[in-house]
């Protein structure tokens, strides 16, 4: 079928609306929908899961299996600023997102975020084994619909509840190796888990006008700046226990387990500062920006010393 | 409703950038599920 170039003047009118149907969007407001940032946590997470299980998959599929895992993870990035579009368009943070931004068409993110779903899901499946994709499914489901849709409007803990989904990569990294969920991956799981609290709730903290704006129960926000930071106390040092664990459970090595100890101390020690602060005003916190940052660098170095004690030391 | 000509070249530009960007991801999942297949079988 030849397809016919609309005339310049009186073009007709099916023309228009196909015009109206393709965005001006360009490649980087795609690329942005699926929240680059997010996915490349998940892909590192993924990747140590994997690496660290004790059985080797073959580099092609253990390369694909990331690939599906990551483009799972910006399906469900696009799944969250398709649903959050409008509360996205009044924080300053998120404002400039193409979907708050009216870059890019509601209906065309939806179709693209479910094509890559299905497709990351299906791909896994087909590289790896059924325990893996399931798992992949499910953290996007959750992520999609029981923290953005449900949880995360409702309660001061969605970042808690939240935490979960972002904890599945490591596992699905590990079960797309071994095609079994074990207890290794299920505290790698819980690192995640409990480090995504002080993470965020640091951020909270110095951006909490932002969330009080559009109208989300951060927990700044509805329970106020102390109870936050005692907060950010309780889960750092639950962290800190659980990431240690590995080594005297006899999962991981020295090495690892050393690691763990003293970057837990740094963090530790941040967020002991943070619980001990009591300013108020968002730009002079200069505590919780510190352990914001460093909670970025703990969970890097964290992963990549689990992954060096698992492959490539004695 | 007319289009000026800018807005038809506007519109004929994104039509054609679109498709190619079709035609490369369906070429990279051909590529993808070959590697797939050649995996598997090796693994």
């Amino acid at each position: 079928m030849a397809s016919r170039r609309p005339d310049v003047a009186g073009a007709p009118a099916a023309a228009v609306a196909a015009a109206g149907a393709l965005s001006a969007a360009d490649w980087r407001d795609w690329l942005a929908l699926l929240k680059p940032r997010v996915m490349s946590l998940a892909v590192f997470s993924a990747a140590c899961g994997l690496l660290a299980a004790p059985v080797s998959l073959h580099p092609l599929l253990a390369a694909v299996a990331i690939l599906a895992i990551a483009v799972g993870a910006g399906a469900a990035g696009a799944f969250n600023q398709w649903i959050e579009a409008d509360t996205d368009s009044r924080m300053r943070r998120t404002a400039a997102r193409p979907l708050a931004a009216g870059r890019l068409p509601a209906d065309e993110a939806l179709a693209f975020a479910v094509i890559l779903a299905v497709g990351a899901v299906t791909t896994l499946a087909l590289a790896t084994n059924l325990v893996a994709a399931a798992l992949l499914a499910a953290g996007i489901v959750y992520y999609a619909l029981v923290y953005t849709v449900w949880l995360k409007p409702r309660t001061p803990q969605n970042i808690v509840i939240g935490g979960a989904a972002g904890a599945f990569p490591p596992v699905i990294g590990w079960a797309a190796a071994t095609g079994d969920v074990t207890l290794m991956p299920v505290l790698l799981f819980l690192v995640i888990f409990l480090w995504t609290p002080p993470h965020f709730w640091a951020l909270a903290l110095f951006v909490a006008p932002d969330y009080a704006k559009a109208g989300i129960p951060m927990l700044p926000v509805t329970h106020g700046t102390a109870e936050t930071r005692r907060q950010i106390w309780a889960y750092a040092l639950a962290l800190v226990a659980v990431s240690v664990a590995p080594w005297p459970l006899g999962l991981a090595g020295a090495v690892y387990g050393l690691t763990a100890a003293g970057l837990g101390a740094v963090f530790l020690l941040l967020a002991w500062r943070v619980r001990r602060s009591t300013i108020t005003e968002p730009r002079a916190m200069a505590e919780e920006k510190a352990l914001f940052r460093y909670s970025i660098l703990y969970l890097f170095l964290l992963f990549g010393a689990l992954v060096a004690d698992a492959r490539w030391l004695p | 409703m007319t289009w000026t000509p800018d807005q038809l070249e506007a519109f004929l530009a994104r039509r054609r950038r679109r498709n190619v960007a079709i035609a490369v991801v369906l070429a990279l999942l051909v590529m993808l599920f070959y590697a797939i297949t050649i995996g598997r079988m090796s693994a």
